[in-house]
């Protein structure tokens, strides 16, 4: 193949119905089978994707969230070479599977949901529930104590955080479970965070996931914060082969 | 995600009016459909952005910010404002530092309730504009990723970018 100089960039699927509904502007067109249809835009084929390019995706595809239509978001960077390659390698062949897609996924926005912890808390539970912590904080807290008394403070500290976390994001997770209608939970692996939850929930009951997350981040306040972002397109939920 | 949803004020869950380049990164990077195969062949060599996000550090530096954290809490203070104040001040000391090292986004999945696939939580360093490079360049992983210093290593425990900078528009 022929190198071109620009190609077309797919944010995303929508219905074709709500094709006609989409607004245009800001390089932004809409390419249809009949069935279902590609958010497209052109992309220069020359130049490496950046910052602002993972802004615009996001921007183009919080657009159809925020006016209601659903859409499968594409992963960033999803190109063809041309719009007909757009019908003919991608609408066409998966046109079946983004329709049931499309279908499961009207009605749902997805909230995401980082939960951090607090330190000064946490590390009070620790404390009291190790022993062996609080023996090495006993002999790390010397003013001669050694960067190895530190260190091994240090690390059973954090291996402690890892031992829990798994259970603090478990609690968070049964808590939301009623609420929505599907969950992804990744643990974290950095000390001072627990984990990240995706959230599927459905646009007329955000009032209630979002009552039960402030109740839910009240409870946790000595040990965690919690920050929601959303809603979203359905990032985490979308089918991938 | 950048349109603001009514902030609640006063509640316990932070909600931002619009969301940072990092939560960007984190949230939408690496999800959302794949397409397949035969497509991306005819991608007229498309780089696209990366973020070498998976560089796991333990390193000795969060071993002593834990311990001097640690040893600094003062057991019988319950409530107190001072304890607080300090771990404030120790963290963004402690956050400036940390954003010179390519920090570890690398997350374990425990849940999939539904089928989708192994997606991976990105993440970038700082707030700066992430690194261009080849997704087909097998070197991704490793350039730029340590700075200011730190040792790093491959482990189980790691350190993130703290979100103490924001980049929003």
């Amino acid at each position: 193949m022929t190198a071109v100089a620009e190609a077309v960039y797919v944010f995303g699927i929508v219905p074709d119905d709500v094709a006609e509904s989409v607004e245009r502007g800001d390089g932004i067109d809409i390419v249809s089978n009949g069935s279902v249809a590609a958010v497209v835009g052109s992309v220069p084929a020359d130049r490496p994707l950046g910052a602002d390019d993972l802004r615009r995706h996001d921007r183009v595809i919080a657009s159809f969230v925020d006016s209601g239509i659903p859409v499968l978001p594409m992963r960033f960077g999803a190109a063809v070479a041309d719009r007909a390659a757009v019908v003919s390698d991608l609408l066409e062949p998966n046109a079946d599977a983004y329709t049931a897609a499309l279908d499961k996924l009207t009605g749902v926005v997805q909230f995401t949901v980082q939960v951090r912890y607090e330190r000064t808390g946490l590390l009070r539970e620790i404390l009291a529930g190790d022993p062996n912590v609080l023996s090495a904080r006993a002999v790390a807290g010397d003013p001669a104590a050694s960067t190895a008394a530190k260190m091994r403070l240090g690390e059973l500290v954090v291996a402690a955080i890892g031992r829990r976390r798994p259970a603090d994001a478990e609690h968070i997770r049964f808590t939301l479970a009623p609420r929505v209608r599907a969950l992804r939970v990744t643990l974290a692996d950095d000390p001072d965070s627990v984990a990240q939850l995706a959230c599927l929930v459905r646009s007329d009951r955000t009032d209630k996931f979002i009552d039960t997350l402030e109740r839910l981040a009240r409870d946790l306040a000595d040990t965690m914060r919690l920050r929601l972002l959303g809603p979203l397109a359905p990032y985490d939920f979308v089918p991938n082969t | 995600m950048t349109t603001a949803v009514a902030n609640r004020t006063g509640g316990y869950v932070e909600r931002p009016a619009s969301s940072s380049l990092a939560d960007v990164i984190e949230v939408i990077l690496d999800k959302g459909m794949v397409i397949d195969i035969y497509i991306r062949v005819s991608l007229v060599g498309i780089e696209l952005l990366t973020i070498d996000a998976r560089i796991v550090i333990a390193s000795v530096d969060t071993y002593l910010r834990f311990a001097e954290a640690t040893n600094r809490l003062d057991l019988y203070e319950h409530g107190g404002k001072d304890l607080p104040e300090l771990f404030n001040s120790m963290q963004e000391g402690g956050a400036k530092h940390k954003t010179k090292g390519a920090l570890s986004g690398a997350m374990d999945k425990v849940s999939d309730t539904f089928s989708g696939g192994g997606d991976d939580d990105d993440d970038d360093d700082s707030g700066d504009r992430p690194r261009r490079q080849s997704r087909s360049s097998s070197s991704s992983r490793s350039s730029s990723s340590s700075g200011g210093g730190q040792r790093r290593r491959p482990a189980s425990s790691g350190q993130r970018r703290r979100r103490s900078r924001e980049d929003d528009e």
